[in-house]
């Protein structure tokens, strides 16, 4: 994963918990240095066992964790030199959704060693859509559903998510329901 | 068809930004990508553009497909790089123009609005991604020139608290070593008075038990003064064979009751005079010596010295004794540390004689190693740099003929009655006589009053201290081949013994004071005929 990543993850930490806590999840970790350069690649297991700790630290489990992380990445990468980017790859979320992989492609120039996830959109009928994930990373479908769920947010759409099935037992690929409400839900 | 062979919908695919005008100039078809724009047929071209061919407003009359055109859509940020093909109609492709990924979105451009082969997008992503790079490495640059100060910072307070805690070491220790040189000296006078032989083994155990205490705290107050940096190196001149023979007689006493023997070699290279500190030099090889005959139980113990091009005089001290196994040499050289804690319990030392040793080599230019297997016996190499002397030894060749002794009249100058007592004793149990002092003051009243051979002066004294009463008795006429003051400090730093020198002083002699260096040193002075 690209430092990019552990960064964002170490914002969420502090923000919602402090930089006690994130200092204590390095730690358990092992991971002795935690100024992640952005556009360097670091092995998976470094964002997997900061995962972990996380998970061990907040008692949370890893799911929401990942989750939570999902939705963070999405407003991270607006707020760090990616201002408009959600804009470009399209209009509302649907379009969003279609061109991630071109979008993705585009993103290799700069980041040779991205591996990202294929996303695939079916139209399920006018107001839902199945969004189906293939990843050659392990256990972060969860991911998928804080990063809808933040998307929905920036693209101002009010949607309703849904993790179908996990298509593998390793959590490589997964399908997603996504339903899309004119108006927005009543909370509660 | 379109004038250039593709259908209508072909040309929307491969250019989605597309607009076709008739010879009126109105727009007879644009790309799929246009009509959210506002662009629509039937509206004239140059109601909704501002076309511009080489930096001048395009002539509708006179166009030139050669020519690169810039599409400015009216009222909106949208600018096209296109290029015009066929001719009458014309057909107007182009791509939006923009600076960086917020502008492509500002203008309203979607990865879905521009043809799959435009690479504007992949372009202005790669722009994006060295921009953050950048950035991530201003902000990277910042962090650590922040991290470094604060660690400057840090290192700073660590020092100075290592410095304050080896500074409080050192005066401690100093503090403690007072009381316990008058402990020891008088203890040692006990064993001249009339005792039996009971209470002799007391004072003895007494002593003997005094004089590890001493040595322990003298490691303590070395390491700390290291730690500390208040450590200086003197080079003086001096023969080093002279220097091992007197550490191996010091030691002969303790293999004489074992199988052990000491020998020593000395190479034909090591020039005779070297510029070094003898004190420290000793101190080193003592050390070594010291363990090698704590744990040699037979055998031999062999001081070799040789002289390197580099100018090291390098001494290795070879034993027979039990060696150290390969996991403890590591860290036999880290303070407070000995091969096994059961030697602690069975030799004895604190663990700091050979990280101190080894202080004292890095200081003096050399270094210290060790080789050696269990069973097989160590071979301790110490080096020291030490350049040639062509100056004559401060300290004559050890010689066994003493001289005959004339009785002295010594002045003790101490503030401290316990080391006025001890001083005392020693002198005159050498033979000779001894008057009374406390302060600096009172030493140059009785000198002016009175005829004294020698001084022997405190170097730290209140209201007036060692170094002020030498320089005004020398002021005062009395000359050192008359009146030769030996100075006494406790501190033994070389810039105390330097000062003591410039003060007019003639010898310095490091407390506690012992009997052997006060008999030698009155013995130089009982040798000058009296003035």
């Amino acid at each position: 994963m690209y430092g990019l990543v552990n960064r964002a993850i170490a914002e969420l930490v502090c923000e919602q918990f402090g930089e006690e806590v994130w200092e204590r999840i390095t730690d358990r970790a092992g991971v002795d240095d935690d100024e992640f350069v952005a556009m360097d690649a670091y092995d998976d297991a470094v964002t997997y066992s900061l995962v972990e700790a996380a998970s061990i630290e907040l008692k949370l489990p890893a799911n929401a964790i990942l989750e939570a992380f999902g939705e963070h990445w999405t407003t991270y990468t607006g707020r760090h030199g990616y201002g408009k980017i959600f804009d470009v790859p399209g209009e509302d979320m649907r379009a969003f959704l279609r061109n991630l992989n071109r979008f993705h492609d585009g993103m290799r120039t700069n980041f040779p060693e991205l591996r990202p996830p294929f996303i695939g959109v079916e139209d399920v009928d006018e107001d839902t859509c199945h969004v189906r994930y293939r990843s050659q990373r392990a256990g972060l479908a969860p991911m998928i559903v804080g990063l809808l769920r933040g998307l929905a947010k920036i693209k101002n759409e009010t949607v309703e998510i849904e993790h179908v099935s996990t298509l593998q037992d390793d959590g490589t690929e997964a399908l997603f329901k996504v339903r899309f409400f004119k108006v927005p839900v009543a909370s509660g | 068809m379109t004038p250039i062979g593709l259908s209508g919908d072909q040309l929307g695919l491969a250019f989605p930004f597309h607009i076709v005008w008739d010879e009126l100039g109105l727009i007879v078809q644009v790309g799929p990508s246009f009509p959210k724009f506002g662009v629509h047929p039937g509206a004239k071209v140059t109601d909704l553009f501002e076309l511009y061919q080489n930096g001048a407003p395009l002539d509708l009359a006179a166009l030139d497909p050669s020519v690169e055109v810039k599409a400015h859509l009216h009222n909106h940020s949208l600018v096209l790089r296109a290029q015009l093909l066929g001719a009458s109609p014309w057909i107007l492709v182009g791509t939006p123009i923009a600076r960086d990924i917020d502008e492509l979105a500002t203008q309203g451009i979607s990865a879905d609005t521009l043809a799959p082969h435009d690479p504007t997008l992949e372009l202005l992503l790669m722009l994006q991604g060295q921009r953050t790079a950048l950035d991530d490495a201003k902000k990277l640059a910042a962090r650590l020139k922040k991290q470094r100060v604060a660690l400057k910072k840090a290192r700073r307070a660590a020092e100075s608290a290592s410095r304050s805690k080896s500074e409080f070491l050192a005066n401690v220790s100093h503090e403690i070593r007072t009381p316990l040189n008058g402990v020891l000296g008088l203890t040692n006078e006990l064993l001249f008075t009339s005792i039996d032989e009971q209470q002799r083994d007391l004072v003895e155990t007494i002593l003997s038990s005094g004089r590890i205490l001493l040595a322990l705290l003298n490691d303590v107050l070395d390491f700390s003064k290291i730690e500390a940096g208040l450590l200086a190196i003197q080079r003086t001149p001096e023969r080093p064979a002279a220097l091992l023979k007197e550490v191996l007689e010091l030691n002969r006493a303790r293999t004489r009751a074992k199988d052990v023997q000491l020998r020593m070699k000395v190479d034909p290279q090591v020039p005779e005079v070297l510029e070094l500190d003898p004190t420290r030099v000793s101190q080193v090889l003592q050390n070594l010596v010291g363990n090698s005959t704590k744990f040699t139980h037979c055998g031999s113990i062999t001081l070799h010295a040789s002289y390197s091009a580099d100018q090291q005089l390098i001494i290795q001290v070879i034993d027979t004794g039990i060696g150290i196994s390969a996991e403890q040499l590591p860290t036999l050289f880290d303070r407070f540390t000995q091969a096994e804690t059961s030697t602690t319990r069975k030799y004895g030392g604190t663990g700091l004689g050979l990280a101190i040793s080894k202080q004292l080599t890095l200081l003096m230019g050399g270094n210290l190693t060790v080789q050696s297997q269990p069973g097989e016996g160590s071979t301790f190499t110490a080096s020291f740099h030490a350049a040639p002397s062509d100056r004559a030894p401060a300290r004559p060749l050890v010689s066994s003929e003493r001289p005959s002794i004339r009785p002295l009249q010594v002045l003790v100058v101490d503030d401290n009655t316990v080391n006025r007592k001890v001083a005392s004793m020693i002198i005159e149990r050498l033979g000779h006589r001894s008057v009374c002092a406390e302060s600096g003051r009172a030493a140059i009243q009785l000198v002016d009053e009175h005829r004294f051979d020698v001084v022997l002066m405190d170097y730290q004294m209140p209201e007036m201290n060692g170094l002020e009463a030498t320089a005004i008795l020398r002021e005062k006429g009395h000359a050192p081949k008359d009146l030769p003051i030996i100075a006494l400090t406790a501190a033994a730093l070389a810039s105390d013994h330097e000062a003591c020198l410039e003060a007019g002083m003639d010898a310095v002699i490091t407390k506690p004071l012992k009997r052997g260096e006060l008999e030698s040193a009155l013995r130089t002075f009982s040798t000058r005929q009296p003035a």
